[in-house]
């Protein structure tokens, strides 16, 4: 008996080794290299500076802009993104034949690369594009969409775009998942369209609202590719991003405030994703 | 098991780490006594001035030294050269479109390569932003070479022009030559005690005082003449604005202190000044020229047009140095002799055959400006310091300054050099092959030297301050101040952005 457990104990480690030497190498490695930056005072030769890096970020205007509007578009795009896509969900599985139409219409953002998507959008939003001449043809002066604070709404317009289908996937799959028994013992019990969406739709979703929740926050910090396509590197300040600080910093070749911005972001994330994953337990209980 | 894993796991880390921690090098002194031997690189991003000159002297250096060895690596692509001629003349022009992305990709190359703890022993400084580089400890000190090394005296050269180029504190950057924009004026359209009124501030140019003296000359000349008159050949544009902050750039952007002061008004009434220039007559407008080189513009040259623009009269002219010889052998009356450069003061001079030279432009802090062409660093990460400063010191010797063929644009830092190559040059515009001995240079050929050398060294001697360019702050103010100058913006809000923009550059 013990013979047996301890050859399937030696197999399983062999075939999580391969993967964990993956992970090892191209993931943790690096990581735990690049910490060393973030503790030094040079990239060239540098000494061991404590946690001065960590310090001076936390007093850095540029880092504490990219933060808070960081958080500011995660706090909009997150939710708003998830409820749209709820909405579309719920709207597409009652929609009988177009079922698959409208899937793979949704489904169409997430397959066409950035880059030819920046045409379009520049196009639109530019000081003489599309949207400006529309307003003037109907008596509006023009607007400065990415110049001024109205970016960051073209910023989310971006991202519900490219994400909608992501999220609604998710949706749809939760959705399947719950029994059809429900909703009929809720009808017979005369419940409203309301109340048996939050009484038995909510719930039976509640596992997909965590995974769809993870997988915007994750795609929230992917939207930088559009905007700095868009806007460059230093844009309009109410879209400048962590992503704009970081990279930024590759570039000006500061690597221990690069290194010490990583690690808080790495800090948050995990943060983030295990509050998140505790509420699941919280919904499953 | 697992806790063996950890620990060596965590072993392994440190060992690793302790890799990328400091190692004893060798100081300045020891390096300067090393045997040279070795290999080193030269980078620089244009082709153009920096690579016949880089393998010119890299060539001898060799000869020099056997078993060194110098690569010289540039990145753009050569300029197009195209000539027009006609019957009277030919123009030469050289284009080559900004390539922003090309720029970026060079810095971008250049910056893994540092960060990697290797890249060019010599960094040419023609684009890369070396403030950002003395910050990150990227750069050698060259000061430490400077007063370690035997044969080095810093009064062999233009030891103001490399004071200047310190950056909080340390020398990063050696520059090779060094070329400056001094104010003329067409002393035929001056009228009365103008003239005296000009000498007596031309230690203290501003636009501003020079438009004060002139404005009732300028309104009389241009009551009378059917052709407008201006009073600079310069359009009303980001030209006119970098003009007028060269001399106090750090006063709106300090880049020793990361601080940024374009909000405080002083900007903004920049930019309407220049506005008021261009609505009040002084300038001229933007025209089909201003375009030329550029390959998207379409416009070719065309020689009528090339003759109206020689024919306009400017009070004013913000000329390069290399036009001083004309301006010494016209003011010599001796014009008739020697091979003339042509457009000597650019297209923006216009008619020069009045032209007198004024004096230098001056910033609210009597700031006097100048530029370079090539300057270079040592890369920290070198691991050939020795070959690399003993290359650096060929650069700047006299054998090397003083040859007209690769010292064609800028003045060489080298004393001795700068005085050697006016006389080659001044005298090859007699027609002489380049008379290398002073003996065979005539009495009235000495007299225009010695002349030529008093104008400019005591324009030289007055030249203190370097504004340090950044790629990515020029191209915000291009972009910010475009929305001025088409009327999308105001003052204010340009400013505002500016300083928005440029602030978190800086204090990223």
């Amino acid at each position: 008996m013990n013979e047996t457990k301890r050859k399937k104990y030696d197999s399983g480690i062999l075939f999580l080794l391969a993967s964990f030497g993956g992970v090892l190498l191209f993931y943790l490695w690096p990581f735990m290299v690049s910490l060393w930056f973030a503790f030094t005072d040079s990239p060239v030769r540098g000494n061991f500076a404590g946690i001065d890096n960590f310090t001076e970020l936390l007093h850095n205007k540029a880092y504490l802009l990219g933060l808070k509007n960081t958080l500011a578009f995660i706090g909009m795009s997150v939710p708003l993104g998830m409820f749209l896509s709820l909405i579309v969900a719920i709207l597409i599985r009652r929609s009988g034949r177009q079922k698959e139409l409208f899937v793979l219409l949704f489904l169409i953002p997430l397959v066409i690369p950035s880059g030819s998507t920046i045409f379009f959008w520049q196009a639109l939003f530019l000081d003489d594009g599309y949207l400006n001449g529309m307003l003037v043809t109907v008596g509006f002066d023009k607007i400065r969409w990415l110049d001024t604070s109205a970016v960051r709404y073209v910023i989310l317009l971006i991202f519900l775009w490219k994400n909608l289908g992501y999220n609604m996937v998710l949706f749809l799959a939760g959705l399947h998942n719950i029994p059809r028994e429900q909703y009929e013992a809720a009808s017979v019990d005369g419940s409203g369209v309301v109340s048996t969406f939050l009484q038995i739709t909510l719930p039976g979703l509640a596992p997909t609202m965590v995974l769809a929740a993870i997988m915007s926050v994750i795609n929230s910090f992917k939207v930088f590719k559009e905007i700095y396509l868009i806007t460059g590197s230093y844009p309009h300040e109410s879209i400048y991003m962590l992503q704009h600080f970081m990279n930024n910093m590759f570039y000006t070749l500061n690597y221990q405030k690069l290194s010490a911005a990583t690690c808080i972001l790495v800090l948050m994330i995990a943060m983030v994703v295990l509050l998140l994953l505790r509420l699941e337990r919280g919904f499953e209980q | 098991m697992k806790k063996r894993i950890a620990l060596g796991c965590i072993f392994v880390l440190i060992f690793s780490l302790a890799g990328c921690g400091q190692s004893k090098e060798a100081s300045v002194e020891q390096l300067l006594e090393e045997e040279l031997s070795g290999e080193i690189t030269v980078s620089c991003y244009d082709p153009m001035s920096h690579k016949e000159f880089f393998e010119k002297a890299a060539k001898s250096f060799e000869e020099k030294h056997p078993g060194t060895k110098i690569n010289v690596e540039t990145f753009a692509e050569m300029p197009e050269i195209k000539t027009s001629e006609d019957s009277k003349i030919a123009v030469v022009t050289v284009s080559k479109e900004e390539d922003s992305q090309e720029r970026a990709d060079y810095i971008g190359k250049i910056n893994t390569e540092l960060m990697g703890g290797g890249g060019p022993d010599l960094l040419a400084m023609d684009i890369l932003p070396f403030y950002k580089y003395a910050d990150g400890g990227l750069l050698e000190n060259l000061q430490n070479y400077m007063d370690a090394d035997k044969d080095f005296a810093v009064e062999d050269y233009r030891s103001n022009i490399i004071e200047a180029m310190k950056y909080k504190g340390g020398q990063y950057l050696m520059p090779l030559d060094y070329r400056f924009d001094y104010i003329g004026y067409d002393s035929s359209l001056l009228r009365g005690d103008d003239e005296s009124r000009l000498k007596a501030i031309a230690d203290r140019i501003s636009y501003n005082a020079l438009f004060q003296i002139e404005k009732d000359s300028f309104l009389q000349e241009n009551s009378d003449s059917s052709e407008p008159v201006r009073m600079l050949g310069m359009p009303a544009d980001q030209i006119m604005l970098e003009e007028l902050m060269r001399c106090d750039y750090n006063e709106y952007i300090d880049f020793e202190n990361r601080k940024v002061s374009l909000n405080d008004g002083r900007f903004a009434s920049l930019l309407e000044s220049v506005k008021q220039y261009g609505a009040d007559g002084y300038l001229r407008p933007v025209t089909s020229a201003d375009q030329l080189g550029s390959d998207d513009s379409g416009v070719s040259f065309d020689m009528s047009a090339l003759e109206k623009m020689r024919s306009e009269k400017f009070f004013f002219k913000s000329k390069s140095n290399y036009s001083l010889k004309e301006e010494v052998l016209r003011a010599e009356r001796v014009a008739d002799g020697f091979k003339s450069f042509g457009f000597g003061g650019g297209i923006s001079s216009g008619d020069e055959r009045n032209d007198r030279v004024l004096g230098l432009l001056s910033g609210n802090n009597g700031n006097k400006a100048f530029e370079y062409f090539n300057a270079l660093g040592i890369n920290s990460n070198s691991s050939n310091k020795a070959l690399a400063w003993a290359f650096l010191k060929y650069l700047l010797s006299e054998e090397i300054q003083s040859d007209p063929q690769t010292m064609f644009i800028g003045l060489p830092v080298n004393n001795a050099a700068r005085e050697e190559l006016a006389s080659k040059m001044i005298a090859n515009n007699y027609g002489d092959e380049a008379p290398s001995e002073a003996d065979k240079l005539t009495t009235e050929q000495k007299n225009l030297i010695n002349r030529y050398d008093d104008t400019v060294e005591s324009l030289s001697d007055t030249l203190n301050y370097w504004p340090i360019q950044d790629d990515t702050i020029k191209e915000m103010i291009r972009q910010e101040t475009d929305r001025f100058f088409n009327g999308s913006s105001s003052s204010g809000e340009v400013a505002e952005a500016l300083q928005k923009k440029i602030e978190l550059y800086l204090n990223e």
